[in-house]
């Protein structure tokens, strides 16, 4: 059952969602049928992000520890895809995903200790 | 002042993430890291007997006929070269010199080391792994990824290729190797497709300009440069430039760096149509393969 005080939070994850297709499509089209999985799929960084929202309550979350774990993996992911359609990499680029998926860990250990609060 | 001291973290991780985002596009594309300069050394042999037209070059050594074809609705540039010793078949640097983000045009870097003709390499200093093996020198001995395949130029003057992650870059050198170039993928293997259709570079799945090097046997080679991404010419897929390769009788063929990087050099002028951006314009590379004294 969808908890109507976290629509708000949905409604950004589906905006932000859209946002990162229309970067990959946009960007397609500038990339000589060059495609990278990470700019393809980029979406489905705030889509199944933005899913958690239906399940738990926000404020026990560390709402902005999450989105910034979010939006760290979504440009990691944007800049590991621009990389890979130029045709080149980065040994920085990991730091991306180290950074991004230890704050959504942070936020969702901070939510477990709050729910036994 | 409250609500700043409350989003303190988020406003201070933004930040340094938009700095860091910054460091890492300019680090990738901009910064140039110099590692080796490399001493050419003076050369001793050259020709006084030459016979150059805007198409060929001949003497003693060398022999150099340029064609252009047109096939799949494609310009397509194809070179028969053929010389007496491997020592004319040479690569250089950018700036002689090895690094990240050090490039210049082929014309330049042609023009620099006194090139008879010259295409460009595989663009080495875009990224941060796969053989580099140059003129008899190591420079980087660290594998791409698990199947990619380096272009090795033996002694004997024959063309043969090696799974990187597979190899070691000092026995191929101990076994013979002048010349290692990091790209691919290899598209003729003792005279059969290695390619087909689906095949690409990374995944670009349509035409492109192309700049490969096939042998025929030893010390006979071809080079062919494509046009394309312009309304003459499509491009070529990889399948398409394998079947060239194969219609002049080679052996092995190997696909170099192409796209906007696709240049043919010949005694002073560039020959293809280069597309550097929007226009018709030579990109700046890290490296060369040409053919000179």
């Amino acid at each position: 059952m969808l908890d109507i005080k976290n629509k708000k939070e949905i409604k950004y994850y589906i905006f932000l969602s859209i946002l990162c297709t229309c970067i990959n499509l946009i960007y397609s089209k500038f990339s000589h049928g060059v495609s990278s999985n990470y700019m393809t799929y980029l979406f489905l960084i705030p889509l199944i992000g933005g899913l958690i929202f239906l399940f738990i309550d926000k404020k026990k979350l560390k709402y902005n520890i999450y989105n910034l774990g979010i939006i760290t993996l979504i440009i990691g992911s944007l800049i590991k895809g621009i990389l890979e359609i130029a045709g080149t990499s980065s040994v920085f680029n990991i730091v991306y995903f180290i950074f991004g998926i230890s704050l959504i860990i942070i936020s969702i250990v901070k939510y477990i200790i709050n729910l036994n609060k | 002042m409250s609500k700043i001291k409350k989003h303190i973290f988020t406003i201070i991780y933004s930040i340094a993430l938009i700095i860091f985002t910054i460091f890492v596009m300019l680090h990738t594309f901009v910064i140039p890291e110099v590692g080796t300069v490399v001493e050419k050394e003076e050369t001793t042999t050259t020709s006084t007997n030459s016979t150059i037209t805007d198409s060929s070059y001949e003497d003693e050594n060398i022999s150099i006929n340029i064609s252009t074809i047109r096939k799949y609705d494609t310009d397509i540039y194809v070179v028969d070269i053929e010389v007496s010793s491997i020592e004319y078949l040479q690569t250089a640097f950018a700036s002689s010199t090895f690094g990240r983000n050090i490039t210049a045009t082929t014309s330049t870097i042609a023009s620099e080391s006194n090139a008879i003709l010259a295409i460009n390499g595989d663009f080495y200093g875009f990224r941060s792994a796969g053989f580099v093996l140059r003129n008899g020198i190591i420079y980087r001995s660290t594998a791409t990824s698990s199947t990619s395949e380096a272009l090795v130029i033996n002694s004997d003057g024959s063309l043969s290729s090696v799974v990187e992650s597979e190899s070691n870059l000092e026995s191929l050198l101990s076994n013979g190797a002048t010349q290692v170039l990091s790209f691919g993928p290899t598209l003729i293997q003792d005279s059969v497709y290695t390619v087909d259709s689906t095949s690409e570079v990374g995944q670009a799945m349509t035409s492109n300009p192309r700049t490969a090097i096939g042998m025929i046997s030893p010390l006979h080679y071809v080079i062919i440069v494509s046009d394309g991404r312009t309304s003459e010419s499509a491009g070529l897929t990889l399948y398409e430039l394998a079947t060239v390769f194969k219609s002049y009788g080679c052996t092995f063929a190997y696909n170099l760096d192409g796209g906007g990087s696709s240049t043919l050099w010949f005694n002073g002028k560039v020959i293809n149509n280069p597309t550097s951006g929007s226009g018709i314009s030579e990109r700046k590379v890290s490296d060369i393969l040409y053919v000179g004294y």
